[in-house]
């Protein structure tokens, strides 16, 4: 397996789990409207540096087992797919980015929820960013 | 459209069954890359094309073919 189909690997892993368990907390409280932002703030910190240090953790390991492709720039295949990920994010980002706008203006909503509805869509884009990276690398594209 | 096809296997056996691990570090890609090349599912760059002739030591089109039907 290619070193950078290893780390879309670790940040689905992560991201899917950590994110994961941050959305299926707090997504139903703030719709709720309960608790106060200091609440949500303290929860999303936690996360991110949950997430930060996992994927430092497993990236220093993997780069451990596989010196030399850690320390290899990234030919034009893997930039390619890179690009291809990005691509696919971009559009899911948008989606996003809308529906969560449209569903603040038609039906209202309030700072916390918006907020995280926002931050869901980035986690999403990124999910499928690794997602569309692995589907090429497991294709050999 | 067409396709662009290669003979990197066959090259790379009449260099002594140099391993596809070799040849990506002469060329400068991963392994995983020379493979998808050989495999038709990846078509290289120019620059690539002519680095991975060059590390065979034929001209580009004894290691690449176009066929105008695909």
């Amino acid at each position: 397996m290619a070193f950078r189909e290893k780390l879309a690997w670790i940040s689905v892993a992560t991201m899917a789990l950590v994110y994961g368990w941050y959305f299926w907390t707090v997504l139903p409280l703030a719709r709720a409207g309960a608790g106060g932002w200091f609440r949500y703030a303290k929860l999303l910190q936690g996360t991110i540096i949950t997430v930060v240090v996992l994927q430092v953790v497993l990236t220093i390991a993997v780069a451990i087992f596989s010196p030399r492709e850690a320390q290899a720039a990234e030919d034009e295949r893997e930039k390619l797919i890179a690009l291809k990920g990005t691509r696919a994010a971009y559009f899911v980002l948008v989606t996003g980015a809308l529906l969560v706008s449209v569903w603040g203006i038609f039906f209202g909503t309030n700072a916390v929820l918006l907020g995280n509805d926002a931050l869901l869509a980035v986690v999403v884009a990124n999910l499928v960013k690794d997602v569309t990276q692995i589907v090429h690398y497991r294709l050999g594209t | 459209m067409g396709a662009i096809a290669n003979n990197i296997r066959r090259l790379r056996f009449d260099r002594g069954e140099m391993t596809q691990a070799e040849l990506a570090t002469k060329v400068g890609v991963t392994r995983q890359t020379i493979n998808a090349i050989e495999q038709n599912k990846y078509s290289p760059s120019l620059e690539t094309a002519f680095r991975i002739a060059e590390a065979l030591g034929v001209p580009i089109g004894e290691a690449f073919s176009h066929s105008a039907n695909g």
